[in-house]
Formats: C-alpha cells, sequence, structure tokens
C-alpha cells in the first residue's frame, strides 16, 4: 500500500496549542495474527498500544506539543534510543485528536509496519457523520444513503448523516481508473447508521484487484475522551 | 452493526477463504458430497478430511466494527439478485454463470461429453469438472498413477478415487465416436427439424454433409437415388445394434494425425474455425448471435454470455463479467503459440499409440509431463507468456491457489501439490482449457494414418555385377475396411476368423502408382 501522507493532513497547523492529544491505531486490513506486543514512544514516555485490524484501538493519550511517535516492538531503553529506521509519524501540536494508521510495511527491518497520521479533531467530523479517505487513486462517486459521495483519488470527504435514525440505508458506489473510460460498480448494499458515532471510512487497494476495499469505523466516544475542552 | 457473515457456496465463488485450482478441485454443479462426515468407509482416502478438498465451502467473513464495510454481501437494491461465483461484490461478483450445459442438439464430439458430469454421486474427492477431453492432473492422484496406491481400495471395484479425466479418456477416445448420423434440430434445443433417417439419406446422396463435414460415406454406399439410400438406412442405420457396426461404413476425409510435428499443418488445423457467428445466451431470455468471427472457443454450444472482454449486457454490473462467463477468441499470435507449444509437446511425449494417449497427462514421474496433456500443458505455456496471455485479466481478479496451501506442517491431503498450484477461477467458461480445443478437432483426430506413400526402387544387375538398368516407383496406398479375405465381413465385432485376415488384417488398396524419375528421388 502506497504512503500518502500529503492530502491526509488536513491539520490547521496554524496557532499550536499545548493541548494533550488522543489518538486511536488501526491496522487497516492487517494480518489476522499481528504479533506484537507493540509500544508507541513519543520521545519521552512508552506506552504498550494495540494494533486490531476490525476496529479502532483504545483512545491513547498523549503529551502536548509537536510529537515524533515511533512504534516500537519494545520499549526503548534507558537512554532514549530508538532503533534507526523504526516506523514513525510526525503530529503537529496544534491537533488535539488523530488517528494513527498502520499497514504492512515488508521493506522496513526494523519493524515491517508503516504508520500514517489521520486529523480526527471533533470539528472535522460530527456525531452521525463520515470521514472518507481515500487511499487510492480511484476516484468514487455514488449515493451513501440520502447523501451523494464524490471522492477524488486521493483525496478526503465528508458525508453528512446518510440517515437520521438507528437504521439501514442503501449504499451504492462506483469508480473510475484513470485511463479507463469505464465506470464499474463497486457496492451495492445496506449499511447502518448509529447517530450518535462519527465514522471513518478507509478506500485502498488490495492485491492485483482492480475493485478497491472499502471498510469504515465507528468511532464512539465519552465526551471527556474527546469533545471536552 | 454486522460484524461477521457466512456464506455457503462454491468453493471458487469463497474468495475470501483458502483458494484451490477452480474447477479442478471443485465441481461448482456437483450432485452430492459429504465433508468430514461419518465417511463411507473406515479407510478413508486421502485430501477427504479436510474442507479444502470439497467443492462448496462456508466462507466466514468478519467486518470492520462501523456502518458497514464492501464484504457485507451485495445485492440489487431494486431487484435483490446477488452476486456470485467470482465474488460476492458488485465490484467483482458475476449475477449468472453457465457451469454445465445439457445437450441442446445430438452430440458430434467425444469433447462434447466434457459437459457430463461423469462423477454423479461419488462422494469422495477429488470433485473435478467438466473431466472428460480435459487432463489436469489432480492434486490428490500422485502424479505417476491414475488412483493412489496407499489406498486400500486403490484396485478394487468400491474404490472411489481415481484421476477421472485420465480414465474417461482412456475409455472413450480410444473405442468411441460419435457419428453425428442423427436428427438436426432447427433449433437449440428444438424436438423439430430433419429427421435422422433424412439426415442419413442426404448425406448418402450428398445433398448435405453430416454434422461432421468430414465424414464421407463408403464408396458402395454414395448412391444418387433417395430410396436405395433409405433402404441402406433400414439395414444399417435402423438395427438397435447399429451402433456396433455403423463405423465401417464411415471414411474421414483429412484425418489428422496428432503424431505430426508440423507446426504448420497444426496452425491450420487450430485456425479452421473462420468467420464463424457464435450463439450466445441473452440476459433477458432467448439466443443472440455474435458478428463473424474467427477462432473463437466456446465451452458450450450457446455460449454463456458474449465475447470474453465485451462490456457485461446489463449496464452497472461488473465490467469484466464476460471475461469468466463468455467464450474466448484468440488471436493469430495466440494460435501461432499454441501450434508450436503443441509441436514441441508431440516431440516430448510422443509417438502416440492411440488418442487417448495424446489427450491424456502421461503418468510419469516428470512433472511437467504428468501434470497435464499436450494440449493444455500448450495452453499453460500461453498463459504464462505475458505478451500473449488471454487470460491475464481473469489471473489480476482471481486469488492465487497454493501448493502447499496451510503450510509446510499441515497436509491438505495433496499428494500431487503442484497440480493444485494455479486460480481459484481456473476453468470457468471464459478460461479455455484443452476440452474447448478439442471439441471441434476431436471428430477428425486419430493417432495412425490409413493412407500411405511407398516409393520402392529395383535394379538388374550383370553377371559380373554392373547395373544395367534402374527403376523407382511409388504407390499411394489405402487400408479399407475390407478383409483380405472377404469371407470374414467388415462390420463384425469380433476378431477375423480366417488365419490371412488374423496375420495382415484390413486389406490395401492401391490409390495411385507411377513410376519415378532419377531426378524425383
Amino acid at each position: 500500500m502506497k504512503i500518502i501522507l500529503m492530502f491526509l493532513c488536513l491539520a490547521t497547523i496554524s496557532g499550536a496549542q499545548e493541548t494533550a492529544h488522543t489518538a486511536r491505531i488501526l491496522f487497516l486490513n492487517g494480518p489476522q495474527d499481528a504479533g506484537g506486543p507493540y509500544y508507541l514512544f513519543d520521545g519521552v514516555q512508552a506506552q504498550e498500544v494495540e494494533l486490531p485490524r476490525m476496529s479502532f484501538s483504545p483512545v491513547y493519550k498523549l503529551r502536548p506539543g509537536n510529537l515524533k511517535l515511533w512504534l516500537l516492538s519494545a520499549p526503548p531503553g534507558d537512554d532514549g534510543k530508538v532503533p534507526e529506521g523504526a516506523p514513525s509519524v510526525l503530529v503537529p501540536a496544534g491537533v488535539r485528536d488523530f488517528y494513527l494508521i498502520c499497514g504492512v510495511d515488508s521493506s522496513n527491518k526494523v519493524l515491517p509496519i508503516k504508520m500514517r497520521f489521520v486529523n480526527a479533531d471533533s470539528e472535522k467530523i460530527g456525531r452521525g457523520e463520515m470521514l472518507w479517505f481515500n487511499l487510492t487513486a480511484k476516484a468514487l462517486v455514488g449515493k451513501v444513503g440520502s447523501r451523494e459521495l464524490r471522492l477524488g483519488a486521493e483525496a478526503a470527504f465528508l458525508v453528512k448523516e446518510p440517515a437520521r435514525g438507528y437504521e439501514s440505508y442503501p449504499i451504492e458506489l462506483y469508480f473510475r481508473v484513470e485511463g479507463d473510460e469505464r465506470t464499474h460498480p463497486l457496492i451495492e448494499s445496506q449499511w447502518r447508521h448509529d447517530p450518535r458515532t462519527r465514522s471513518v471510512v478507509f478506500v485502498f487497494d488490495e492485491g492485483k484487484r482492480r475493485a478497491p476495499r472499502v471498510m469504515a469505523f465507528s468511532d464512539f466516544r465519552m465526551p471527556d475522551e474527546k469533545e471536552a475542552p | 452493526m454486522p460484524f461477521l457473515s457466512i456464506t455457503l457456496g462454491s468453493r471458487i465463488s469463497n474468495y475470501r477463504a483458502t483458494a484451490t485450482k477452480g474447477v479442478v478441485q471443485a465441481n461448482p454443479v456437483v450432485d452430492f458430497f459429504s465433508s468430514n462426515g461419518e465417511p463411507r468407509f473406515t479407510d478413508t482416502y486421502p485430501g477427504n478430511d479436510t474442507l479444502l478438498n470439497t467443492p462448496w465451502d462456508y466462507s466466514v467473513v468478519a467486518h470492520s466494527a462501523g456502518p458497514g464495510d464492501d464484504m457485507i454481501p451485495n445485492a440489487d437494491n431494486t431487484t435483490s439478485s446477488s452476486y456470485i461465483v467470482t465474488g460476492v461484490r458488485k465490484a467483482d461478483g458475476v449475477s449468472r454463470l453457465v457451469a454445465a450445459e445439457l445437450p441442446t442438439r445430438p452430440l458430434v464430439s467425444l469433447a462434447d461429453l466434457s459437459q457430463m458430469d461423469i462423477r454423479a454421486l461419488n462422494p469422495t474427492p477429488p470433485y473435478s469438472a467438466n473431466n472428460v477431453a480435459n487432463s489436469d492432473a489432480s492434486p490428490l492422484i500422485p502424479r505417476d498413477n491414475v488412483v493412489n496406491p496407499a489406498n486400500a481400495r486403490a484396485n478394487t471395484r468400491s474404490n472411489e478415487q481415481q484421476d477421472d479425466s485420465y480414465c474417461s479418456n482412456q475409455v472413450l477416445f480410444d473405442d468411441w465416436f460419435f457419428s453425428s448420423i442423427a436428427p438436426e434440430p432447427n433449433g437449440f434445443g428444438s424436438a423439430s427439424g430433419i429427421t435422422q433417417q433424412k439426415n442419413f439419406t442426404d448425406w448418402l446422396t450428398g445433398a448435405d454433409p453430416l454434422a461432421n463435414h468430414a465424414y464421407r460415406p463408403i464408396r458402395e454406399d454414395q448412391v444418387t437415388d433417395s430410396s436405395e439410400a433409405s433402404a441402406i438406412f433400414t439395414a444399417e442405420v435402423q438395427p438397435a445394434d447399429s451402433w456396433k457396426t455403423i463405423a465401417s461404413r464411415i471414411e474421414v476425409e483429412g484425418m489428422f494425425n496428432v503424431n505430426s510435428t508440423s507446426v504448420k499443418a497444426w496452425r491450420a488445423l487450430l485456425g479452421h474455425a473462420r468467420n464463424h457467428k457464435i450463439p450466445y445466451s441473452r440476459i433477458g431470455g432467448g439466443i443472440g448471435l455474435s458478428d463473424e468471427t474467427d477462432y473463437a472457443f466456446s465451452r458450450t454450444s450457446v455460449a454463456g454470455d458474449r465475447e470474453a472482454g465485451e462490456a457485461p449486457q446489463v449496464a452497472g454490473e461488473y465490467q469484466d463479467t464476460t471475461e469468466f462467463t463468455g467464450y474466448r477468441v484468440f488471436t493469430d499470435e495466440m494460435l501461432d503459440f499454441l501450434a508450436e507449444e503443441i509441436v514441441e509437446q508431440v516431440r516430448k511425449r510422443g509417438p502416440f499409440l492411440s488418442l487417448s494417449e495424446f489427450v491424456n497427462r502421461q503418468l510419469s514421474g516428470d512433472e511437467e509431463l504428468a501434470l497435464a496433456g499436450a494440449i493444455q500443458t500448450a495452453l499453460n505455456a500461453l498463459t504464462a507468456d505475458a505478451s500473449l496471455n488471454p487470460f491475464e485479466t481473469l489471473q489480476n481478479e482471481s486469488v492465487a491457489s497454493s501448493a502447499i496451501p496451510f503450510g509446510a506442517n499441515v497436509s491438505a491431503g495433496y499428494q500431487f501439490p503442484k497440480a493444485a498450484a494455479g486460480h481459484n477461477t481456473y476453468g470457468l467458461p471464459g478460461w479455455t482449457r484443452q476440452a474447448d480445443i478439442l471439441r471441434p478437432l476431436a471428430p477428425i483426430l486419430s493417432a495412425r494414418d490409413d493412407t500411405f506413400t511407398i516409393r520402392a526402387y529395383g535394379e538388374s544387375r550383370a553377371a559380373n555385377g554392373t547395373i544395367q538398368a534402374r527403376a523407382w516407383c511409388e504407390a499411394v496406398v489405402r487400408r479399407t475396411r475390407d478383409f483380405n479375405d472377404s469371407s470374414d465381413a467388415p462390420d463384425i465385432t469380433t476378431q477375423p476368423l480366417k488365419p490371412v485376415n488374423i496375420t495382415f488384417g484390413r486389406r490395401f488398396e492401391i490409390v495411385s502408382f507411377r513410376w519415378l524419375n532419377e531426378g524425383e528421388v
């Protein structure tokens, strides 16, 4: 999976605030057994973290300020040195809440995982809304419940509440591949709406199949986990 | 929120499960199968105790913890029809596929029998499909055998696990053929049309050839009067046991010897189908006809779909639908390649002493020869050629199957693991197999010739040994149906009785004779 960081950086990096960060981790389309243990190290402290593949991890709290985070298979020693080449990601101080999206990186000899940073501040996604991230070079169009989706290649798109209550809604999506005039079907199915919960949807490639995969994840939080000032 | 989907279906379509090699291991129209249940015998067969060797399977898919994902079974929101065979998503599943065909017309080629489920109710793997005229080895059978000698029942009549392709080809291709002396319906599946008698008498009088156009009546049956032709029909076709003797009244014009090592000859044979309109099944019902096309190979008499690679019949369907469901059209370059590869295989495997030897794989320690027969091996080579591979899209849209699906430490029961390496969609109609190539060719293939050119040389020498005269001659001789001693009838179904017939068999007749000049030798 290609690493595409630029478009995911939706953060407004002006006016950095000294607010603690919160983060959730996802091993997108990761292996059945991700192994472990894993440690997230912010240069000062290391904490053991989970890398779930079908849901977001618990919420992890991190110290405020600009951070460089490393993912390690063991806590660093007393000298705080991390193995050269260990997967890492930068976090701007102004972003309060974010996701760490992990993927397989077999070229990394230290830890075969890559991380990408996704801004998840609550002003970006409201309750019941869906933030779509397209990690592919394919463009998506279609209907998500009552809403239209127009998701460019390697872009993000916010879908307002696709339904009203706790109910199923139809989803019908198509995609286009650059250089191919045809419009390809992707999904025709029923999804389930939960008005209390934000959702994050990832579109990503798998193997040589032309059609990308689509996986949506709920991010329900108690108020003090995310929305408290 | 849905967290799990369970699908029961053909193993081919359960592409999230461990993949096996398409229809070689999973017959989608199997009559009956058992999986890891009460064994019929206490001595179970290899592979019987793992779901991997069953044709159908449960597919369990975990869903992301959220409103949904693409693997939640898709269905058309209007018609509620779902997606099968190649995937469960609208993105990669087809809405229908013709996996087998009941005869729509009288059969004309032994390879037509590839549609027959010869395994019937056999509850023991391998659950292979389209066995007749195909030659892929089964991973459950040792490479150099048609049964597994380790089975207690291997050499008994109650044995249920064998190389079904090999055995059926050996039984059929050396002893049987379709004469095509049959009714000629005026449409696919139609009960009306030309009767068997009319078809036969028109053939004798030269008014209309049989469906097998290369078949000719023997000279004594070539009549101009239709009442004479009807009399021959009454005497030779109407009797209930005429199937035993009818071959003695048919000759073949242009019989092709499979031992030929002429690339040109093979190329001409493979490229015989020109300007054909291919019938295909329409989505809304009825049969459509393609435009005129060259080199089309269809699995069934009415193809399940349009040409592989064409747009689907229904707007918005999976765009690669026809790659799996349609008929395949080869290019000149592909046929050139196939002809060269077949000749290569003939050199490696020949001479073939019988037609089934040519059709079948070799029971051999040589992996290449044991994996598949000559034509299938040539097709496999074509598939491996990146610049010509006609099945590239299928491969990209499929899941590769492994020779060691569970790793080195867990057995899948495989006796010939390499035979399991391939793709989960291998052998679907768009993926041309040996039987598809053989179907139009089988009626004229032979492993022996009946016509020979003989050249002879003679000289006259003087007493001192000097050559006084020399002569060369050439005769073309043809084996006829008659025995040397005609007191044995040509259509007897037992051994001849006369000693000369036992020794020399059928009579040869001289078709032509000429003296040759020295310069012609």
